[in-house]
């Protein structure tokens, strides 16, 4: 027990580090003693001043709410599929959310513009998309056991999204496809404050019933005959499953457009380094892995001129990481 | 002695009445044994023997509440299966199936731990006793010096033991076992089969397991629950030989029964 304290004890202090770095790095770099006096002295600069509390922190907090939601969101599906490939983008969820994104943004542009600026209603499209993909995956995952099956099921749920979402384009106006296509980068600087009271709540609420969950969970990787032998209600634990991957996966995809690989490589990353599945410890490790992992991700991103798009950091670190686990598997 | 007995008869932790087991589908209902009038007493280790297909997964399945029968009474302490809530199937009965478990990376403790689920709260945080109920599982099976190993680096006879204790931690008065023996050695197998029979003498536990090990099964069981295509013949070994069973069941061209051996021979 003492060892998976020292480890939390790192992780935490590891998180807090990059949460500093992350805010210090960036197009105008901000130093540490300066950084120190914006947030002791909050008049002293008001440029450094306006730039950390409007930009930096909440870009910094959306990246560990998206590392640790979709790293969870991961974990479940894993743990659900009881497939080590399983993830909320391998499996198809995070196009299911764009596409009820894309659907939401250039649907609503035929009646109002006005919808479009509600969080909350971007947030329900991504949510149902990412739900509906999920679905039809169980579906066949109780028909297919094979691992890598169920990988190339994802990815053919992924290009039906992909061409739903290209037609849509078609009979849409500029505008709509526009703030479509800005939204596909995937960027974490595009919460404001205001959109943050939305996702916080939301990533709490799914990360608490996680942890609600977490006997439930162990049982299932028995398998669904031993866990109800356990007394463990399996059908209704299968639906809050389901229900929290989507809000989680579906709510940061909504936010931070999709974010490839972090889902499905932290879990494995983070029973690799505390020696166990049980979700006891599981998934306090997954949210700290994934939110220093997509914290590290973000810093990358912004080291060069122009900042990278985070979906290419996060595939450079999650590809080999998914090639890894199917080699493992023979 | 007679009143005493009369009690127990009255009581058993397990009894079906008019029993039909098989499954439906698409409407289509196939039964699989029906008529099924079973007991099992308490302190006692019943073997369920019979050819491949005769319905021995499906009717431990059944007794188990994994399955639907298709008609007929399962009783467990004399209370209707189908009216028992999913925390009380928990509490009355525990089971191992064949089907393979495989974790990554859990400990064997942690999987004994499991075994007292029903009874933890929401966290499955384990109390005391909780502990010294899964350090006294792991002893019954010798597995104590293995208890901080992950299940995936026990051999096959240490995982099926590791799966046993879980069974016992759980504490309920009747234990289902699928093929307990399956895919383990001569040592094994004898040895799982003698710990089963002593933790029925010892514990007062219920025991039914469904096995291949016909000779095996002859020695070490209270009662044989010997099934075929035309029903279930319930006896002690003895009392089957007798009747002649064993041939019936057995019937081939290949091997046959000798009675007073009590054992199979390959016909040459």
């Amino acid at each position: 027990m003492s060892r998976n304290l020292f480890l939390f004890t790192l992780l935490i202090l590891l998180c807090l580090v990059l949460a500093v770095a992350d805010i210090a790095c960036g197009s105008v770099a901000i130093s540490l003693r300066d950084l120190w006096q914006t947030f002791t002295h909050s008049e002293a600069n008001s440029l450094y001043s306006n730039i950390i509390f409007e930009f930096r922190v909440p870009k910094a907090m959306t990246a560990i709410l998206s590392g640790a939601a979709l790293s969870v969101a991961g974990l479940l599906m894993q743990t659900l599929f009881r497939n080590p490939l399983a993830g909320p983008d391998v499996l198809g969820v995070s196009s299911g959310a764009s596409m009820g994104v894309a659907l939401y943004v250039m649907a609503a542009s035929w009646w109002s513009v006005a919808w479009v600026q509600s969080s909350w209603g971007l947030v329900f499209a991504a949510v149902c998309g990412a739900l509906m993909v999920l679905l039809l995956t169980l579906g066949v995952a109780t028909k297919i056991r094979q691992s890598v099956t169920l990988l190339i099921i994802g990815l053919m749920f992924a290009s039906v999204a992909g061409a739903v979402v290209s037609i849509l384009q078609n009979f849409s106006n500029p505008d709509a496809v526009k703030l479509f296509i800005v939204w596909t980068f995937g960027s974490l600087s595009a919460v404001t404050w205001s959109q943050m009271r939305v996702l916080a709540p939301i990533i709490f609420i799914g990360l608490f019933v996680a942890f609600w969950l977490q006997k439930n969970l162990n049982a299932l990787l028995l398998g669904e005959h031993y866990a109800r032998g356990l007394g463990i209600p399996v059908t209704a634990t299968r639906i809050a499953i389901i229900l929290i991957t989507g809000v989680l996966a579906g709510a940061v995809t909504a936010f931070t457009g999709p974010i490839a690989f972090i889902g499905v490589a932290v879990p494995h990353l983070a029973r690799g380094i505390f020696g166990t599945s049980n979700h006891r410890i599981a998934i306090p490790a997954t949210i700290l892995c994934g939110a220093a992992l997509l914290l590290l991700c973000d810093i990358i991103s912004q080291q060069t001129t122009y900042p990278l798009p985070l979906n290419a950091i996060s595939a450079l670190f999650g590809a080999p990481m998914i090639i890894w686990i199917v080699l493992k598997q023979r | 002695m007679d009143t005493q007995s009369i009690t127990i008869s009255q009581n058993p932790t397990l009894r079906t009445r008019e029993l039909a087991i098989g499954y439906t589908r698409q409407n289509q209902v196939s039964v699989v044994q029906q008529h099924l009038n079973l007991e099992l007493h308490q302190g006692e280790m019943v073997c369920m023997i019979g050819p491949n297909g005769c319905g021995k997964s499906t009717l431990l399945r059944t007794l188990a509440g994994l399955q639907k029968s298709i008609s007929g009474t399962i009783f467990i302490n004399g209370e209707d299966l189908t009216t028992l809530t999913v925390q009380e199937k928990a509490e009355s009965l525990a089971l191992t199936l064949t089907d393979k478990v495989d974790v990554d990376k859990m400990k064997v403790h942690e999987i004994v731990e499991m075994g007292r689920y029903p009874y933890t709260n929401r966290f499955g945080k384990l109390t005391d006793e909780d502990r010294q109920i899964v350090a006294n599982a792991l002893e019954k099976v010798h597995l104590t010096e293995k208890t901080n190993r992950c299940l995936n680096e026990l051999s096959d006879g240490e995982r099926q033991r590791a799966m046993i204790a879980k069974v016992l931690a759980q504490a309920t008065p009747l234990l289902l076992f699928d093929e307990p023996t399956a895919h383990l050695d001569l040592p094994n197998r004898v040895a799982i089969m003698l710990l089963l029979s002593k933790l029925a003498k010892t514990t007062g536990v219920s025991i039914l397991l469904s096995t291949h090990e016909l000779e095996l099964a002859m020695q070490v069981s209270d009662k044989l629950w010997l099934m075929s295509d035309a029903g279930v013949d319930v006896g002690t070994t003895d009392e089957l030989i007798a009747q002649g069973s064993f041939e019936r069941v057995f019937q081939s061209n290949l091997f046959s029964f000798d009675a007073v051996t009590r054992r199979f021979s390959v016909n040459k």
